[in-house]
């Protein structure tokens, strides 16, 4: 899954030029992270922001120049924008009936949802949205946008040392955080009654493909009995 | 993805370390789920390259790439020669551009310097008769070809919802190559749209028909764009295209829905539909999985086109209706399950109910028989 930075240059050049096949090696590969980004600083409407996101940068694509770190920094920066004209927005608005009974109700099933699917993308993201939001948005624009402290520091307007301390104080606080521990104990005792060394990473469409494989019925309904 | 998580930013906490490989996993059906929509985006959005032309704002120069000026073009490689030519041109240009403001060439040659350099104040010869040159006059001008005006050249960089810029948004722009004259001449078009069903199974066709009128006449041979934006998104994209027929009627197919959608056929400068919403009903299926001593059997669910969160409710038949029983949601893999207690609910029938959302209506899955313990 990991991969070298840089790899994306090509299907950003092609993307610029107005390759489909380079933008969608784009989209597929900076979209997941965006949103997750966009959930971890609060953003209500991680899907709709990232649309917006994501049309301004083909709007402006032709006139950007610059690699993949470049484009890293410019996608996620006008993911911020857009996640706090959003936030504005919202706030604009007067209180309605954002949370539906349906909602509530389903809400209580999130434990059972969590015994079935192991550490989920969505435990992590509420974990450190627990963060104060400039440890938050510190510690997301390093590690999930994958951007160097500098970028970081221009994003959010702040120096490089603030950065730094915004990112190990968010570090601590977590390291500090009983839920982060429980869930990556947990997460790590499935794995290993599973065999397997990461039950998070994988993806459940991984293989529907292959009768048996990991995301066959079979191998489904394997993880409930071991919980 | 891109990396995994940055090593310079000091040893984790292992706790932290299983967090943060959690964050940069692979992503999860659900993260993608839109790539459709995005490409569809993309092909309404992205500009020409050539446009650049007429950014704006100024790309960021590499060191690589170095700024070309015309000093630069005496500088290079090559003999005299090409440097006195270019010398030679330059003059002459000046030349020609200093009589053409001063209106002495001669008059087809100052027609034409006044056709091409007009914008910028060469004149007109001086015994011209012609009147009409002021549309070819301001043809050439960088603002003609930003205003999108009733020539029907929208202009990408004005690109809004409903405003993509395409080749065949270009084509329909102009509704003069349709055999009739422009719907806007006599009186103004009017364009309806229908859908062909107004709910379908998620992911299958629908066809989009409308008409096309002018003074209660249909026009023909107009080119008209099927725009289409998913229910909880807020811009449009272009779903494909049709051609008048002599009665005016168009038709679209859209081959295939995964979500909720909003269509609405136009032609660009002239017309557009009222919007048709065609929701989609997700396919849901529950296959009972009977357990060891036939006491804990599972109610295994599994959904296409729906989406991680969604809510499924599972209902037992009791007294000729369907009865509430409890709810769970889907799985980033659009899966859930239900155990079942064989004692409790022997002989009698389940189903599941995925409830609607934004994205697609309520969908009732096929019913299973709970059998007597073993």
């Amino acid at each position: 899954m990991a991969t070298e930075t840089g790899v994306l240059d090509d299907a950003l050049a092609r993307a610029s030029t107005g390759d489909e096949a380079g933008f969608l090696e784009l989209w597929r590969a900076l979209q997941p992270r965006l949103l997750r980004f966009l959930r971890v600083v609060g953003c209500e409407d991680p899907d709709d922001v990232a649309s917006e996101t994501w049309l301004q940068v083909v709007r402006d694509l032709h006139r950007f120049s610059g690699g993949e770190e470049d484009f890293r920094r410019w996608l996620f920066t006008i993911g911020r924008h857009r996640a706090v004209d959003a936030a504005r927005a919202r706030a604009r608005r007067p209180a309605g009936t954002a949370t539906s009974g349906l909602d509530i109700l389903a809400d209580t099933q999130q434990v059972e949802d969590q015994v079935l699917e192991g550490m989920s993308v969505q435990d992590a993201v509420a974990l450190l949205s627990r963060l104060s939001r400039d440890q938050a948005e510190a510690v997301a624009l390093r590690v999930i946008a994958g951007l160097d402290t500098l970028d970081v520091a221009k994003i959010l307007g702040k120096s490089a040392g603030a950065v730094r301390v915004a990112l190990h104080r968010g570090l601590k606080a977590l390291a500090d955080d009983p839920s982060v521990r429980e869930l990556a104990g947990r997460h790590a005792k499935r794995a290993a009654a599973l065999g397997t060394g990461r039950l998070a990473g994988q993806s459940p469409a991984a293989g529907a493909a292959g009768p048996g494989g990991p995301g066959s019925a079979a191998s489904f309904w394997k993880l409930e009995e071991v919980d | 993805m891109i990396s995994d998580p940055p090593g310079d930013i000091g040893p984790l906490d292992p706790a932290v370390d299983e967090l943060f490989r959690t964050l940069t996993s692979e992503p999860t059906p659900a993260e993608l789920a839109g790539e459709q929509s995005a490409l569809a985006m993309f092909r309404a959005n992205i500009f020409p390259p050539d446009s650049s032309a007429t950014a704006p704002i100024p790309t960021r120069r590499s060191a690589a790439e170095p700024k070309p000026s015309v000093t630069r073009l005496f500088r290079r490689p090559g003999g005299w020669g090409i440097r006195l030519a270019a010398a030679v041109v330059i003059v002459l240009a000046v030349a020609m551009a200093s009589a053409a403001y001063t209106a002495v060439l001669p008059q087809p040659v100052q027609l034409l310097a006044h056709r091409v350099l007009g914008f910028a104040g060469v004149p007109n010869p001086p015994r011209s008769g012609h009147t009409g040159g002021s549309r070819g006059h301001h043809r050439g001008t960088p603002t003609s070809g930003r205003s999108g005006n009733s020539q029907g050249h929208a202009t990408p960089g004005q690109s809004a919802p409903g405003r993509a810029p395409s080749p065949s948004a270009h084509k329909s722009a102009t509704p003069s190559t349709s055999p009739s004259p422009s719907p806007s001449a006599t009186g103004p078009a009017q364009l309806s749209a229908s859908a062909s069903s107004a709910e379908i199974p998620a992911g299958s066709q629908v066809v989009i028909d409308g008409q096309l009128t002018r003074s209660a006449t249909g026009v023909q041979g107009v080119t008209v764009q099927l725009i289409e934006r998913f229910v909880g998104h807020r811009f449009w994209h272009l779903a494909g295209t049709g051609q008048t027929t002599a009665d005016g009627n168009v038709a679209v197919t859209v081959s295939a829905v995964p979500a909720n959608a909003v269509f609405r056929l136009r032609v660009p400068h002239v017309a557009h539909s009222a919007s048709v919403l065609v929701t989609v009903v997700p396919q849901v299926t529950a296959t009972l999985i009977k357990g060891a001593a036939g006491l804990r059997d599972t109610l295994a669910v599994s959904t296409q086109y729906a989406h991680s969160g969604n809510v499924v409710k599972l209902e037992v038949q009791t007294g000729g209706g369907w009865t509430y029983l409890r709810q769970r949601r889907l799985n980033a893999a659009g899966k859930t399950a239900f155990v079942l207690n064989g004692s409790r609910l022997k002989n009698l029938e389940v189903r599941v109910v995925l409830v609607a959302t934004a994205r697609h209506a309520a969908a009732v899955s096929n019913t299973q028989a709970v059998p007597l313990p073993s």
